[in-house]
């Protein structure tokens, strides 16, 4: 993965060029939480809800809801640093711990 | 998912709130069509189907207002998880 932005290298980005990335970045971020949520929304209701006798989300089916969202939460965090792991060994960094 | 919370105001809020709108219902549909509509035998949908898919339209809403609501929880937790690292930190600088 290239770190470098695709800057040639000793270049500096100027004020105005710093100011526009932040706002991608943070349109980017928004849209990664977004995401994030209507695809848990999508994962937890296919993994849960299979009963249609009631209107009503049973206590069951709440309770697993609430587990898939934690426990999605934590897969995330997990690959997370899986991947940024792998992604600092790739580049040759130290810090990165072996795969157990 | 409260776009304000997050520090997008006017349109660029409202564009957001109308994209996860619009996403939702993409996703119910979906959804809730795998869910209810099994058989193609005819063309019409069956009473069954009909009353499932009615419920599960419910249900979906229901389901992604839990999942807002456990997601709040979660990033509440994570917040008060951070700070009081923090505390830990600032009490013993080593």
């Amino acid at each position: 993965m290239n770190s470098n932005m695709g800057m040639a290298p000793g270049q500096q980005m100027t004020k105005k060029d710093q100011k526009e990335l932040e706002g991608l970045v943070q349109e980017m971020m928004f849209k990664e939480m977004q995401d994030m949520y209507i695809n848990l929304v999508d994962r937890c209701f296919s993994k849960c809800i299979n009963n249609f006798r009631s209107r009503k989300v049973l206590s069951a089916e709440k309770d697993c809801i609430g587990y898939c969202v934690a426990k999605s939460i934590a897969h995330n965090k997990r690959v997370q640093m899986r991947f940024a792991e792998q992604n600092q060994m790739q580049m040759g960094m130290p810090g990165g711990a072996p795969p157990s | 998912m409260d776009p304000a919370q997050m520090g997008m105001n006017g349109v660029a809020g409202m564009k957001y709130n109308m994209r996860a709108m619009a996403k939702l219902y993409e996703s119910l549909s979906k959804s809730c069509f795998k869910k209810c509509v099994t058989r193609f035998s005819q063309p019409d949908l069956s009473v069954g189907e009909l009353t499932c898919v009615d419920r599960c339209t419910l249900k979906f809403i229901s389901t992604a207002q839990l999942v807002s609501e456990g997601m709040q929880t979660a990033h509440e937790q994570e917040m008060k998880q951070q700070q009081a690292m923090q505390q830990l930190g600032q009490q013993r600088p080593f």
